[in-house]
């Protein structure tokens, strides 16, 4: 039976973790299966299932790459009593993991197009790993762009990446802006859908992926519209409640569709024609 | 079969069921003056023997209120829930309805001001689950077709004839020992006043029944009881004695009550809830009446209430006390050493 | 089918109990429930329906699925269903019931373990129901009826003084094969009298039907009906939990130092931290929204993933609710019908 039951974790190690903020209330996780031939094989935008054994198990984006399949990286969020225990946890400590669960970015239906991103805060950690599957097949896609915002210069997650790598990648631009600034910032001081705004996208061949809180993506949407972008070409995820990740507990359904079987990304035009209750 | 019931001699001739239109005319009238903004009452329910609590927000809608001696359900919790809302809210009741208003408010969980009190003089209310057992095993199966009170006797009207149930057998528990049917201090009275009838005394006989039996023997009863339990929270949410901002039983870090369903965390369940309301148990018997299982819930309840009434010389302990006997302490407490 | 007299119908229960873990229905305390018992003896034979649905013996409403050393260290032990039993007097609609959870627990791409294996340890034996009750029970508005087999390994028509006894699927030939060895045809009589509790007429069912309910409701998301009935809700989770279709579960932990069990738990769309979130956003935040999720799952969510109405017209909620806020109510309110004779 272990085998065969999708509720059973796979033990994993965490092999070293990076305090991605400031504050450290959010930190990426690299973990290794103990068992090198467990099946788990993800695209960008699915989640896995994180356990702390003895306190229980939530639903994580998955930030890495599956074109840089090992280790699995997991940004997390300090926020409820899994997460507070996971962000005790060291380097060496065994949680579980299972899945990968959902459905992923459309990232075969984006090739040709240009990408505009827009994350917020801890948004940015399902967008990372699309980011890189992207830059890692470059010639697929056309233009992008990053804009992504934090609270502050210290909330800016994923920063060598930010500020490095993703800026020296062929036709790729990283546009930065924060809530509040400080004395060493010389970046953009705005809320994301403002900043959007002043950026101002044309959306002529292109697709909007935005992830972040929730109030972020309900001006994001709005600021989009007013750009320009069709329904269609609006891409997000959402999060909800779960706790089995496979359609049996009754959680996390809007309307007829269950976000941990036909999420977490949904177009704008999908969400539209769901009940508003995420 | 499991019983057999009188069939009743006159039919169901004469029989009475509700009190006229006073009720509906007054509830109308509150609303259409602005001075309530809701009125709390009830309608009609799926069969004969049973009403549903019907929230009236316009005049319009008020005829559809009904008051009877099915009238069972109490009203008052739904005062903590329509407090959210702004404005005054009518609300009908019961005598016994009244104590657990009074509960509410004593708790300061209810403003006083913002509700309008319509008292109604109450014979005694049918316990409907226990009639529809009696008929569940002496007409197996059968709808009941109508039913109301005649001369203090229930009759209840099914397919196969006509059965009278004696007042005794059909009243709700608390009925029996009711010793006032009349609500007092109340903003309208509406309908007749009732005369009292001989109350039976709370002499806590169902607690010494259980207190008699062994220490084993009483383990597996309540052991028995609780196997049953579902957890559905039914008993706490109809409780007017229970009413935290946020329950005990809702919060997750502590964990107080885990989810697993077991024997242990079954009386963790049963006897912090009976401890909590201890001393504010207002003897309405809710609790038990909606519990879909059966358990005798005021048992546990009526045991504290017999402490509560020999330890601290309190006469009537369901009624709201101006000294709360478990909420205050004076230095000649018997246990002060 | 095979013919068994009344008279024998207790003999018969306990042989069942005597070659496996026989549950049926008793009555406790004036209530009657599925239990584990010990012979034929203790049965309850005339009933409705137990109060709490069978559905408790495949989705326990405690299961522990496995067993585990705590974080840090971390390592797991499963755990699996294995006792045998054979559940006596499950009715038409637990019967069905049954077989939507297969849907959910069993369907798809994932096939739930402990749901699988308890499903395959059990036999079910079936009581055609000679007394519907006919102010609560509405399965005839679902397609089942009375004598709707479906699903069950054996199944009894009782008929005066004795019962037709169908064998359905080959765990039921054997159950018979060892309970029943002598038994005689029911013949002709047998088929005639499956063919009356089929035909048999549940007045409630009928009056309420839900016809294109599922596809009207598509368009009633926003309609006022839903505020209107919530008021009255007490939020308690007697429906839901009842329900022989509900079938919500929350996952935690038990732990100590050095032992610890992943459960799962029944959880009710009722309870109003149901869908909070860790920080403290709730989709669901009133009476309202988690009133119309419950009739809204049930009659158009579950209809358009799977195809049918997640309802069997058992008639608990009907029975019980204290504020009358069931399925047969909130069915005849949004066809404005009527659900009384």
């Amino acid at each position: 039976m272990p085998e065969a039951n999708p509720m059973m974790p796979h033990l994993a190690r965490i092999e070293e973790i990076v305090a991605e903020t400031a504050s450290g209330d959010v930190k990426t996780f690299r973990v290794q299966f103990l068992d090198p031939e467990v099946p788990f094989s993800h695209l960008p935008g699915q989640c896995a299932m994180v356990s702390v054994l003895g306190v229980g198990e939530a639903m994580i984006s998955i930030s890495s790459s599956p074109t840089r399949p090992r280790p699995l990286e997991l940004a997390v969020k300090q926020v409820g009593r899994l997460t507070t225990r996971l962000h005790e946890m060291e380097p060496g400590d065994v949680i579980g993991v299972r899945g990968p669960y959902g459905n992923h970015f459309p990232v075969e239906d984006m090739k040709g197009k240009d990408l505009l991103f827009i994350g917020g805060g801890i948004g940015l950690a399902p967008l990372r790993s699309l980011i890189n599957y992207v830059l890692d097949n470059r010639g697929d896609y056309g233009k992008i762009d990053i804009i992504y915002g934090a609270r502050s210069p210290g909330d800016l997650c994923f920063k060598r990446e930010l500020y490095d790598e993703w800026p020296a990648a062929p036709d790729t631009r990283v546009l930065l802006t924060v809530d509040r600034g400080d004395e060493d910032w010389k970046g953009a001081v705005a809320l994301v859908p403002h900043f959007l705004e002043q950026v101002h996208p044309d959306p002529q061949g292109k697709v909007a992926i935005t992830c972040g809180p929730p109030i972020m993506i309900k001006f994001t949407l709005e600021s989009l519209k007013k750009l320009g972008f069709a329904d269609e070409q609006i891409v997000t995820t959402l999060e909800l409640k779960m706790q089995c990740g496979i359609g049996k507990c009754g959680r996390c359904n809007i309307g007829s569709r269950y976000v941990c079987l036909d999420g977490p990304v949904f177009t704008l035009a999908q969400l539209k024609a769901m009940p508003a209750e995420y | 079969m499991g019983g057999e019931l009188k069939t009743a001699s006159g039919g169901m001739t004469g029989v009475r069921s509700g009190v006229g239109s006073e009720l509906a005319e007054r509830a109308a009238g509150l609303l259409a003056g602005g001075e309530v903004r809701m009125f709390l009452g009830y309608g009609a329910g799926r069969t004969p023997l049973r009403v549903r609590p019907r929230h009236v927000l316009r005049p319009e809608a008020a005829g559809g209120l009904v008051w009877n001696e099915f009238c069972a359900p109490s009203l008052a919790k739904y005062l903590l829930e329509e407090q959210e809302e702004e404005g005054r809210v009518g609300v009908l009741v019961k005598a016994c309805d009244l104590r657990a208003v009074k509960r509410l408010v004593a708790d300061r969980r209810v403003e006083r001001e913002r509700v309008l009190l319509v008292g109604v003089g109450c014979p005694g209310v049918v316990d409907a689950g226990k009639v529809e057992a009696l008929l569940a095993r002496a007409v197996p199966g059968e709808m009941v077709e109508e039913a109301g009170v005649r001369d203090g006797v229930l009759v209840v009207q099914t397919r196969s004839g006509v059965r009278e149930f004696p007042r005794e057998e059909y009243l709700l528990e608390r009925c029996l020992h009711c010793e006032d049917p009349n609500p007092r201090d109340v903003d309208l009275f509406v309908g007749p006043e009732v005369a009292p009838w001989p109350a039976r005394p709370h002499d806590y006989a169902e607690v010494a029944e259980v207190a008699a039996l062994g220490a084993a023997e009483r383990a597996a009863y309540w052991d028995r009881q609780f196997a049953r339990c579902l957890r559905c929270f039914a008993c706490r949410n109809v409780c007017p004695a229970c009413s935290c901002r946020e329950c005990c039983f809702d919060v997750w870090e502590p964990m107080w009550l885990p989810r697993e369903v077991s024997v242990s965390e079954q009386y963790m369940f049963h006897f912090t809830r009976a401890f909590h309301v201890a001393g504010r148990c207002v003897d309405c018997g809710e609790c038990e009446r909606v519990c879909p299982v059966g358990i005798p819930l005021m048992k546990l309840n009526r045991a504290l209430q017999k402490e509560i009434a020999e330890l601290f010389g309190v006469e009537r302990p369901w009624e709201p006390q101006e000294k709360e006997p478990l909420a205050m302490y004076t230095p000649d407490d018997p246990d002060f050493h | 089918m095979r013919c068994l007299e009344r008279k024998d119908l207790r003999a018969f229960l306990d042989k069942l109990a005597s070659t496996a873990s026989l549950v049926a229905p008793v009555r406790e305390d004036g209530v009657v429930v599925f239990r584990p018992v010990p012979s034929g003896e203790q049965v309850e034979l005339d009933y409705v329906n137990p109060v709490r649905s069978a559905k408790e013996f495949f989705f326990p409403q405690t299961e522990v699925m496995f067993r585990f050393l705590p974080s840090p260290m971390a390592s797991i032990t499963p755990v699996e269903p294995d006792r045998q039993i054979v559940l006596f007097g499950i009715r038409p609609c637990d019967l069905a019931a049954l077989s939507l959870l297969d849907e959910v627990f069993l369907g798809g791409d994932y096939r739930d373990a402990y749901w699988g294996r308890r499903r395959e340890l059990t036999t079910l034996v079936g009581l055609a129901c000679e007394r519907p009750d006919e102010s609560s029970c509405f399965c005839t508005a679902f397609g089942i009826t009375p004598g709707t087999a479906e699903g069950a390994d054996v199944m009894l028509y009782p008929a005066g003084d004795w019962l037709g006894v169908e064998v359905l699927t080959p765990k039921g030939q054997a159950l018979v094969d060892g309970a029943l060895p002598g038994a005689g045809e029911a013949g002709e009589a047998g088929e005639r009298v499956k063919q009356e509790y089929l035909n048999r007429a549940v007045p409630l069912g009928e009056r309420v039907r839900p016809g294109e309910l599922s596809k009207e409701l598509d368009d009633r998301f926003d309609d006022p009906y839903w505020e209107e009935a919530s008021r009255r809700c007490l939020g308690c989770g007697i429906c839901t939990y009842l329900c022989p279709t509900c079938h919500c579960f929350l996952v935690t932990d038990v732990a100590k130092r050095d032992d610890g069990v992943r459960l799962r738990c029944w959880d009710s769309c009722q309870f109003k931290d149901f869908l909070l979130m860790a920080g403290g956003h709730n989709p669901r935040p009133t009476r309202k929204e988690r009133t119309r999720q419950r009739f809204l799952h049930k009659l158009n969510y579950f209809v358009h993933r799977y195809g049918r109405y997640l309802c069997t017209g058992c008639g608990r909620c009907v029975q019980h609710c204290p504020v009358g806020l069931d399925m047969a109510t909130v069915i005849a309110d949004l066809r404005g019908v009527t659900q009384h004779a």
